[in-house]
């Protein structure tokens, strides 16, 4: 199937206003429809093909590499083949086919040199061994069998013009219409001439309708479907919220907690920092065991500061510290782990940073990795002033606690003392583990966190953190539970700075101490240890793939974008391939060579008036079949009683015009215009009469 | 119209009126017939027996002043029966050549299946190059050579069909056919006295009969046309149910044919009309078609035309 006229270059122009990219398209528009008048034409062989289709597959990898590394795409698929969150998955699944859809978007892109070889060459149809290692290999194998003629490719690349335009999902009424208009162009020259075209135009109206209908049906369905994927992945995997509305302890469970230790983030301590302090990600004031959750927990929105990447968390401190995190953020939003105190944040290029009374900072449109500076110091933090909820015990707890409390005589201290008696507390009676046993001796109906106080005596940061927090409180003393990250593994493989795992993830107490909130945290120093040596045998080699992906992504951020070097990449291959392809072909001139012309050349006789009568007829219904003779196609006119008188005469110098190499004369050439236009003057003047008789007849 | 091709052209017409005096209803196989005679393209004629062939070919061969020899083919027949044999002479010690029957103007070869394919293939040198090698010695044919071969359908008994090679050779290939009923009436009236043949008087001269091979080869060929002969050629080797496609041969016998039949139409130019007319009877008989495709009832002859109604034709 041949494309009709402007086809190819109104689906590149329609490509390009749907995806952006009219700049490019423009000219390629104007490029392909310019083949049309432009005579020279390349002559390229089916090697020359092949080495065209190889730079398209060049662009194709540098298309793919471009679509995935700008939108994170890899990286997406990696943690999504990494992960069992189900959050993490999901987004994983979105950013993929995020990639998935800019790479369609820049499809058309990448066949743009085989299009253009095509128009510019001296074949109609390529091969299709040029395409495919497959065709050669059977080809080889008998070489005696039938060959396709080969493929137009200017079809398969107006519909992948589409299909990127359909990518580009620009969600206005220009993408139904547009594709609307080029598929009825596309189908303008196919269609069955012996209806009239109001009929045609009528009946591809009544498709274009029921095709708006049915994408209608289909957005419909889509949004009822999403809804239920939703409800349903709520159901199955009861999702945690990532923002920190709750944080779902372990108090309670008991054999072994199993951490993974994948490399979360890489802390890089400034200058003048020896000791980084623990990492915060968010907060919780109400304890029903065993979840920690915050009460009232809405969010503010932090204006930007002088630039766009720096954010003013606490206007007016001058925060003395800084710290580097290194960090992969989910796409959407996601929550940063800060230092205390933390008054700026620095080379954080996103769209909206919000932060609450819990000192939880939420970013949102994020690049995906990010490298940000916080900077801290001791003083003001982001937390919210106390209130009543930071004072509550549990009445489940308030037994144990208070017991503990009395014993301690926590009530006569103040508030710095009562913090030490705790800490010294939980530093002589108590020992970590991860490990624990079911206690057998415990009451019915005593909870998890009493047996920790009371019998048990060891447990993990969350034991720990719960009860000095419910301590404190029981003393007077504001407090919250808080979560996050303890940064204390030296990062060995890039030689400075910390690496930050899963398996550190760590919970505290803060406590409001002389009108502001510090970090307390009364977990024994043990587990650091304890923690460190428990990797896994195949630890090292996650680290290392961990690190090579972390180096790039860096890299990448730090150079603005890894494009100019793909695009660079690209460039040099698609060189090399086109100077090969130069150097032996010159251009030439069609028509001007001996060797054989191009079907255009040897028609003789184009311009025959005769050709006006035939198309006057075939208005009337008399079309002539593609295989049938003028001479055939008049005998069957004469034989349905049309009136062909003088046509014979007049096809005879036709004829001669058109198949005798030696021509007519002016005197002859001038006879057939006079005719021709003679004959169709009495036609159209005998028409009106004469079709209302054909009518009849019929 | 020059002289030489109006000169030809009465030639043309004075033999086909004097053929069609015995071949009553059989216009356009005359024309066939003819077009292949002056294009210097051989004939093979195949239909039911007692449809006229041996007549035709006769009447032909007789309308001309030319040399004119017939075999019988039979299983028995030998090479040597055709191409000619040589004899020892006792008396002067030597081999002397026995020219054979191939050497003449006008062959008919009759019921050419029935012989061995071996006596089939002795035709092949002859008919393709115009000579004949005997005890490895080239002997020339004389101008004009035309053969006319009648065979009886290939599902008859006792019959060897056609090697390809030798069917190649064939310019065009074409079947007579039965008579409309009141032209059947006119042939039994015809022949109650005598049979019209025995009246038949040549009307043409050999010198006349090498003119009109000669304006044959004048007549134009456009590009337009000639591409449009190739594509249809080239059509039958993609066809569906194909198994041997037309050579390059059928598409300059049918340029040719094209030719002759223009001259015969009085243009100077050949049309594709004339193409198209020439299309089954020089394409057809080439192809040799899978035996899957055979039994659904694909005929060589159903795909050429379905091909002439597929290709766009030059108008």
């Amino acid at each position: 199937m041949n494309a009709p006229p402007l086809l190819v270059g109104l689906a590149v122009l329609f490509w390009g206003w749907q995806a952006d990219l009219l700049a490019f398209a423009a000219p390629l528009a104007a490029l392909l429809e310019g083949a049309r008048l432009v005579k020279a034409r390349w002559d390229f062989s089916d090697a020359d093909y092949g080495r065209i289709w190889t730079l398209c597959v060049v662009l194709f990898a540098g298309v793919a590499v471009y679509a995935f590394t700008s939108n994170d795409g890899a990286g997406a698929v990696g943690s999504f083949f990494n992960t069992n969150n189900p959050a993490v998955r999901n987004n994983a699944m979105t950013q993929g086919t995020r990639a998935v859809l800019v790479f369609i978007r820049w499809l058309p892109f990448v066949f743009v040199p085989m299009i253009v070889a095509q128009a510019y060459g001296r074949r109609e149809r390529i091969d299709l061994a040029v395409f495919s290692g497959l065709v050669r290999r059977l080809r080889r194998l008998r070489p005696s069998a039938e060959r396709s003629p080969g493929v137009n490719v200017a079809m398969p690349f107006f519909s992948i013009c589409l299909t990127g335009a359909a990518a580009a999902n620009s969600r206005g009424p220009g993408f139904f219409i547009g594709l609307s208009v080029l598929l009825c162009w596309a189908l303008w020259p196919r269609r069955s001439k012996r209806y009239p075209v109001p009929v045609w135009l009528g009946l591809a109206a009544v498709v274009i309708a029921m095709g708006f209908f049915a994408a209608r049906g289909m957005l419909q369905l889509h949004r009822v479907v999403e809804m239920l994927q939703a409800e349903w992945m709520a159901g199955m995997f009861n999702a945690r919220g990532r923002e920190g509305s709750e944080s779902v302890t372990s108090i309670g469970k008991h054999g072994r907690l199993n951490l993974s230790g994948r490399v979360v983030m890489r802390v890089d301590p400034g200058p003048g920092v020896h000791e980084p302090p623990l990492l915060r990600t968010s907060s919780f004031d109400v304890f029903r065991s065993p979840v920690w959750s915050a009460n009232r927990r809405t969010f503010a929105e932090v204006l930007g500061g002088t630039e766009v990447t720096t954010w003013t968390l606490l206007p007016g401190k001058a925060p003395g510290n800084e710290l580097t995190v290194h960090v992969s953020l989910a796409k959407s939003s996601d929550a940063l782990s800060l230092p205390p105190g933390t008054g700026e944040l620095r080379n954080l290029p996103v769209a909206e940073v919000r932060t609450n009374r819990f000192g939880s900072v939420i970013v949102v449109e994020t690049p995906g990795f990010v490298s940000y500076v916080a900077r801290y110091g001791p003083g003001a933090t982001l937390d919210g002033p106390t209130n009543e909820s930071d004072l509550v015990v549990p009445p489940a707890e308030r037994m144990a606690i208070g017991g503990i409390a009395e014993e301690l005589n926590l009530a006569s201290f103040t508030p710095a003392e009562k913090l030490k008696a705790v800490a010294q507390f939980f530093a002589r009676h108590f020992s970590y583990t991860q490990n624990l046993e079911t206690d057998r001796s415990a009451p019915a109906g005593e909870t998890p966190l009493a047996t920790f106080l009371m019998r048990q005596r060891a447990g993990h940061c969350e034991y720990f953190a719960t009860a000095t927090v419910l301590l404190l409180r029981q003393a007077g003393v504001p407090a919250r539970y808080a979560t996050g990250y303890s940064v204390d593994e030296k990062d060995r493989g890039r030689g400075k700075g910390y690496v930050v795992r899963e398996r550190h993830g760590h919970a505290w107490c803060l406590a409001y101490v002389g009108d502001r909130w510090v970090d307390f945290d009364t977990t024994p120093g043990i587990w650091r240890a304890g923690e460190y040596q428990r990797g896994s045998s195949w630890e090292p080699v996650r680290d290392w793939l961990s690190r090579m992906w972390f180096e790039f992504s860096r890299w990448r951020t730090q150079q603005s974008g890894i494009r100019p070097y793909l695009i660079g990449m690209v460039a040099v291959s698609a060189a090399i391939i086109i100077i090969r392809l130069v150097q032996k072909r010159q251009w030439r001139r069609a028509g001007t060579t001996a060797e054989t012309p191009g079907r255009a050349t040897m028609r003789l006789g184009e311009d025959s008036e005769f050709f006006e009568i035939e198309r006057r007829l075939g208005t009337l219904g008399h079309v002539r079949d593609p295989g049938e003779t003028h001479i055939a196609w008049l005998a069957r006119l004469e034989s349905a009683e049309l009136d062909t008188r003088g046509l014979c005469e007049l096809h005879a110098l036709h004829s001669r015009y058109r198949f005798d190499p030696a021509g007519l004369d002016t005197a002859e050439r001038a006879q057939l215009r006079s005719r021709a236009a003679a004959w169709l003057s009495t036609q159209s003047a005998t028409s009106k009469s004469g079709t209302s008789e054909t009518t009849a007849r019929a | 119209m020059t002289n030489e091709l109006a000169l030809a052209r009465d030639v043309f017409h004075r033999i086909a009126a004097n053929v069609e005096l015995v071949m009553r209803g059989q216009h356009a196989s005359v024309r066939k017939l003819l077009a292949a005679f002056a294009s210097g393209g051989h004939v093979l004629l195949e239909d039911f027996p007692g449809t006229g062939k041996t007549t035709l070919a006769k009447a032909v061969a007789r309308s001309i002043d030319a040399q004119f020899k017939r075999v019988q083919f039979t299983p028995d027949l030998l090479p040597s029966d055709i191409l000619g044999v040589s004899v020892f002479n006792q008396r002067d010690q030597a081999f002397h050549f026995h020219a054979g029957p191939v050497f003449a103007n006008i062959l008919l070869a009759d019921e050419i299946n029935r012989a061995s394919p071996r006596t089939q293939s002795a035709l092949l040198e002859a008919m393709g190059e115009g000579q004949v090698s005997v005890d490895g010695e080239r002997r020339e044919l004389t101008e004009p050579f035309f053969v006319i071969a009648t065979q009886n359908p290939v599902e008859f008994r006792g019959t060897y069909p056609l090697p390809e090679a030798q069917m190649d050779r064939f310019a065009v290939q074409f079947t007579l056919g039965y008579v409309a009923a009141a032209e059947e009436v006119a042939i039994l009236t015809a022949q109650a006295q005598e049979h019209p043949l025995e009246r038949i008087k040549p009307c043409a001269s050999l010198a006349e009969a090498l003119t009109l091979k000669h304006a044959v080869k004048q007549v134009r060929v456009s590009e337009e046309l000639k591409r449009y002969m190739v594509d249809l050629a080239a059509a039958t080797r993609t066809a569906k149910g194909v198994q041997l496609g037309a050579s390059p041969r059928a598409s300059l016998a049918l340029m040719k044919m094209a030719q002759a039949l223009a001259l015969f139409d009085g243009q100077e130019f050949a049309g594709p009309e004339q193409v198209q007319e020439m299309a089954v009877p020089v394409i057809a008989h080439r192809l040799v078609m899978e035996p899957q495709a055979r039994f659904s009832g694909l005929t060589a002859r159903g795909v050429v035309e379905e091909i002439l109604k597929q290709t766009p034709v030059p108008a």
